[in-house]
Parts: C-alpha cells; sequence; structure tokens
C-alpha cells in the first residue's frame, strides 16, 4: 500500500516539474516602503497604517507640496505660506493672504513632528492630516480651487499620472491620493535636532543665560513662588513642547474668534485654540491663532502681565499665570534664549524639503 | 487503508455516544478568559458629567474639566491566597475621565474564585523617572498617549483633576490638583469575591465626589485650589491623594 502512494506522488511530482512554465504574469508594482527614524528626543510614533509611508508616495507628496497647479490661477502652493525657513510658516506674516489677494483670519502654523498630533489647524477641524491637506486647496481665502478641477489638472500633466502610478500601484489620480501624498510627505517632517536635543543627549552645553531660561520655562509657579518661573512646562512641556491641546489662554476678555467652538459647538470650548510646539518657535513668528504678537518678547510680556483671567473657558492650566509672571527684563532674556535652542537649523535646511522644481 | 479508516470512525462515534457518568463528582472546571477592569466614573451615583456643576459632599458647586489617571502594578488575589499578576504586556493603564468608562485589559487569566483585587494609582519611583520617550507608541506611558509627563526630571502626574469652583464669594474660580511624586502613589486593595469562568469584565465605580470627602474633607476654598504636588502646596494633593483609594469601589462582574 505505501509503495503505491509514494510512487504516485513521485509520478505527480515528475509530471509538475515538466510543465512548462506559464508565462510570466506581469508583477503587480510595490511602491519602496520608506522607514523615518524618530530622534531619541523624540516620543515614540506610529505613522498610521492606513497610508504607509513609500519612497514614491513621499516624492509624490514634495512635487505636490511644492506645485502652483493645487490652487485656482496656479500661483500657489502649500509651501507659498509654509517655508522651510520660517518652519514651515508664513514668511513673518500675521495672516496669510490668498490667491487674489484674501486676507485669511488665522496665522499659517508650523509643518513639524504632525506625527503627534491627534488633529490639525488651529481649530482642530481636521481629524486627519491628509483630509487637512485638502482643505486649503478648497478653501476660497487660501487657493481657492475645487478639487476636481484639480484632479482634472493632474491628470493632464505629463508626470503626475506615472507620479500616482508609482505612489499608489495602478492608475488613477482622486483626492484620496492626492491627500494621502501630502500627508505621506508632511510626516517625514521630524524635528528633533535642535541645540536643546544635543545638550539633552549630553553632546553640548547650554550657556549661563540659556541654563537659566530653561530654569523659568520648567519653574512651577507654585513650587518657586519667590522665584522666577515661567511656568511653560505644563501647556509647552513633553520633547514635542506642546500638549496637543486646545485650550484658551486668555488672550481676550471677550471672545471674537470662537476656535473649537466651530467646530464642535460646544459651549465650553468656545475661545479654545490648539497649543503649538514651540520647537523652532524662533522661526515661525508672528505669534498666537491669529499672529497678535511680532515677537517672543511680547508673547512673554502677555503671560507676565496680560492673561486676561475673565475670559470665558481660561484653561484652569492658566491658574497662578493669569495673576502675572513678575518676570524682570532679565529673566524675559534667558527666557528666550532659552526658546532659541528649540531651533532645528538642519530641518529648517534639510534638502529633502525643499522644492523639487 | 480502509480498515484504518473504519475502526477510526468507530471508534470516535463510541467515545461520542458514551453517556456522562451521573456518580462523577468533579465539577467543570473553571475557564481561563480575557479580563479587563472597567472604571465607570459618577459623582453622586450618576454618571460624571464634564463641564457640568455639580455639588460637593462638603457643599461646594465643582465643575470637572478633566480626571485623568495612570495605574501600575495591577495584580488579583486568588481564593487560596495565591497573587496573580497579568503579562507585562497589560502593566500599566491610562484613564482618561472625559471619554468615559476606562479600561485596563489584563490578558488571559486563570479561571477561578478570587478574593481581591489590587492596583496602584500611580507609579513606582523607577519607572516614573525613566525615559518617556522609550515607551511604544500606543503604551499608556507614552507622553502623547497620556499628556501626563512633566518634562525631564519630574515624572508623571498621577492623577489630573482639573475644573472650576464657586467660591464662597459666589464667583467662579479655577480649580487644578496635580497629583504626583511618590507621596501620592496609592496602593489600592478591594477585597471582594468573584469568580472568573471565561472572558470577563470586572466594573469598578470611581465615585469622583468621594474626592473631596473620604476619609478627608476637602473644601478648595479653605484647602486651596491649586497644586502642583510641590512641598510648598501645604499638603493640599496629599489631603486629596489620600482620598483616592476610597473612591474606587467594586461594582461588579459582566461575562
Amino acid at each position: 500500500m505505501m509503495k503505491k502512494v509514494t510512487l504516485i506522488a513521485v509520478t505527480f511530482l515528475a509530471i509538475w516539474a515538466c510543465t512548462p512554465d506559464e508565462p510570466d504574469e506581469p508583477t503587480p508594482y510595490a511602491p519602496t516602503p520608506l522607514s523615518i527614524n524618530i530622534p531619541p528626543s523624540l516620543p515614540q510614533a506610529q505613522f498610521p497604517p492606513d497610508n504607509p509611508l513609500t519612497v514614491e508616495g513621499v516624492a509624490l507628496g514634495r512635487k505636490l507640496f511644492w506645485d502652483p497647479i493645487l490652487s485656482a490661477d496656479s500661483t500657489q502652493s502649500c509651501g507659498s505660506c509654509h517655508a522651510p525657513e520660517f518652519a514651515f510658516t508664513d514668511h513673518g506674516l500675521a495672516t496669510s493672504v490668498g490667491i487674489r489677494g484674501q486676507n485669511g483670519t488665522r496665522n499659517s502654523m508650523p509643518i513639524m513632528n504632525l506625527i503627534y498630533s491627534p488633529s490639525f489647524f488651529w481649530d482642530g477641524r481636521a481629524a486627519t492630516l491628509h483630509h487637512q491637506a485638502l482643505m486649503p486647496i478648497e478653501d476660497p481665502l487660501e487657493m481657492d480651487d475645487h478639487l476636481p478641477n484639480v484632479i482634472a489638472k493632474l491628470e493632464r500633466s505629463s508626470f503626475y499620472p506615472e507620479e500616482f502610478r508609482k505612489a499608489f500601484g495602478t492608475e488613477g489620480i482622486d483626492e484620496d491620493r492626492i491627500g494621502l501624498a501630502l500627508e505621506q510627505f508632511m510626516l517625514t517632517f521630524i524635528s528633533g535636532d535642535s541645540k536643546f536635543d544635543k545638550f539633552m543627549l549630553g553632546e553640548l552645553s547650554l550657556t549661563d543665560a540659556e541654563m537659566r531660561g530653561m530654569a523659568i520655562f520648567n519653574g512651577d509657579i507654585e513650587a518657586n513662588q519667590n522665584g522666577p518661573a515661567g511656568d511653560c512646562f505644563h501647556c509647552h512641556g513633553q520633547s514635542v513642547f506642546s500638549n496637543n491641546q486646545f485650550m484658551n489662554n486668555g488672550l481676550d476678555s471677550t471672545l471674537t474668534d470662537l476656535g473649537l467652538y466651530a467646530v464642535t459647538g460646544q459651549e465650553s470650548d468656545k475661545g479654545k485654540f490648539k497649543t503649538p510646539s514651540l520647537r523652532n518657535i524662533e522661526l515661525s513668528g508672528p505669534f498666537m491663532h491669529d499672529g497678535r504678537f511680532a515677537s517672543l518678547f511680547e508673547v512673554i510680556d502677555f503671560y507676565n502681565s496680560g492673561v486676561k483671567s475673565e475670559s470665558p473657558n481660561l484653561d484652569p492650566q492658566m491658574h497662578g499665570i493669569e495673576g502675572g509672571l513678575n518676570l524682570t527684563p532679565a529673566q524675559k532674556s534667558d527666557l528666550v534664549a532659552f526658546l532659541r535652542t528649540l531651533t532645528d537649523t538642519a530641518f529648517v535646511n534639510n534638502p529633502d524639503f525643499a522644492s523639487p522644481f | 487503508m480502509k480498515n484504518y479508516t473504519l475502526a477510526f470512525a468507530l471508534l470516535a462515534v463510541m467515545i461520542g455516544c458514551k453517556p456522562n457518568d451521573p456518580s462523577d463528582p468533579t465539577p467543570d472546571p473553571l475557564e481561563s478568559g480575557s479580563v479587563a477592569l472597567e472604571f465607570q466614573h459618577t459623582f453622586g451615583g450618576n454618571p460624571l458629567t464634564f463641564n457640568q456643576w455639580h455639588v460637593t459632599p462638603p457643599g461646594d458647586s465643582i465643575q470637572f474639566t478633566r480626571l485623568d489617571y495612570i495605574m501600575s502594578d495591577v495584580f488579583l488575589v486568588t481564593a487560596d491566597g495565591d497573587t496573580i499578576s497579568p503579562a507585562e504586556d497589560y502593566e500599566y493603564a491610562f484613564v482618561r475621565g472625559a471619554d468615559g468608562n476606562g479600561t485596563w485589559n489584563l490578558g488571559e487569566l486563570p479561571g477561578g474564585e478570587y478574593a481581591a483585587i489590587g492596583f496602584t494609582v500611580g507609579l513606582e519611583d523607577r519607572v516614573n523617572t525613566s525615559n518617556p520617550n522609550l515607551w511604544p507608541a500606543n503604551h499608556p506611558l507614552n507622553p502623547i498617549v497620556n499628556n501626563m509627563h512633566w518634562g525631564w526630571a519630574d515624572g508623571y502626574v498621577f492623577t489630573a483633576l482639573e475644573g472650576r469652583y464657586i467660591n464662597s464669594s459666589g464667583s467662579e474660580e479655577l480649580l487644578l490638583l496635580h497629583i504626583a511624586f511618590q507621596k501620592n502613589r496609592k496602593e489600592i486593595l478591594i477585597n471582594q469575591d468573584f469568580t472568573i469562568d471565561g472572558n470577563a469584565t470586572i466594573e469598578l465605580e470611581y465615585e469622583a465626589d468621594m474626592l473631596f470627602m473620604d476619609p478627608n474633607e476637602y473644601r478648595p476654598d479653605r484647602d486651596g485650589n491649586f497644586t502642583h504636588s510641590s512641598s510648598t502646596d501645604n499638603g493640599l494633593s496629599v489631603l486629596v491623594s489620600a482620598n483616592i483609594p476610597n473612591a474606587i469601589e467594586y461594582k461588579g462582574i459582566r461575562k
């Protein structure tokens, strides 16, 4: 019995082995996976499983980011209002100007370390980065185009159809793919190589002024009742220098821009805006959601004596600060000196982020 | 070959048809299962609502905007007195009160009769002061996940209670209690008989009103409305953290 089974098996194998090869099926195209190294100074992060980074996807996103074809009159790209040398903000402008000179209402946000952000824009109206990426394209105050028109323009391009095929493995351009490619590119903007980071890794020292400024930054207003304390770290703490929360820091007694409320409709969200990261803060002014403060000194002056304690929904974290920090001019200078250690020149000068055109 | 197959089939039928022995006294063993602790936040017996006014047991009007906490070192005590700890992957938990009920998955645990549940609100010093950037992306101690880490030297806030209250003059005041440091690490032991027989969710009630009452009466106007748990807070963090163990009670178990 066993011999018969063996004979059948051997015969089958011989026939199978001698069968001529089928003509090769075309191998499905697979983009090249791209791994992003998170610096030791930053928390571990998980990149979106529904949009794995690839070399081709990031390359496409980079072209889209810098191509004015995404705007109605092909004059503005994403990069027009997010310049690397300004930590991907808008050239020192308080609010950005659209393609026809329309005045925006919010300060252009820096683009970096977005992998840590649970939502996007000052008011959090985009839950994912790939949705965020599409919104300025159709915003009448910004690029003022329509996605079907943008898709038609990209389809007529001499190179985008092939770039999309390379990035996603199959033919086709749609708004999802535009958003996903832009998301991939922006997720590569990791900033964690500042002077401060090198100091934390023991690679260099900070100056006396920077050290004093760091002590003020981390100074607890409760524990340092008789010493300088900025209590900055409560909202701008951790190594991303933001708690990624929406808070009212007491800018106004009467609210004009309602911030998060416009998204949630909840009374308790009136006046709340996203806490921005302080990384590269030296480059990303002017400051606050409406760009009202031109310099870091103006920002510190606000926290030092200008917080409106009567502002609706003032965040409890502002407790103690709303009464004033009482920092001296020298202490303010020290604090600014520390904030400047957060500038990551390798990040803003990274050639991989620059325009490919 | 046919003979073998037939014999096997007959054996299977015989086994399958064997009647249960009614004299067998051995009960079915209790099954192991996936076990979780569920923290249900209440105030005065009702679900805790955020950004709405409540009255504390001592009589203060209070509004919560945040009640978050970090836990560690969970274990179950069997009826025989043995201690069972979950696998390393389930060692820590973070709960954000505003998200509703908090769940601490404990993984697969053996079925059986149990007599107690223990865990700690807070972290031992070695963990508390370790590098937060080394925790995996979705780990409860990753600072992006919990937003409770305090910077580079001071470790984590163990419990963050934030909101507002009405002071004695009738004005709204901010309330911020950041309970931290080893002096405020609270080991909790809930003595309660329960049975695990397959998958189970152990329901624990977090009575937020008890944070103001048991055993220490806490009145923000009198005791302070702000602490970062420093040595200069006049003992406020210690006063409030002492109330945490009595705020968490066994409620039930469900399949």
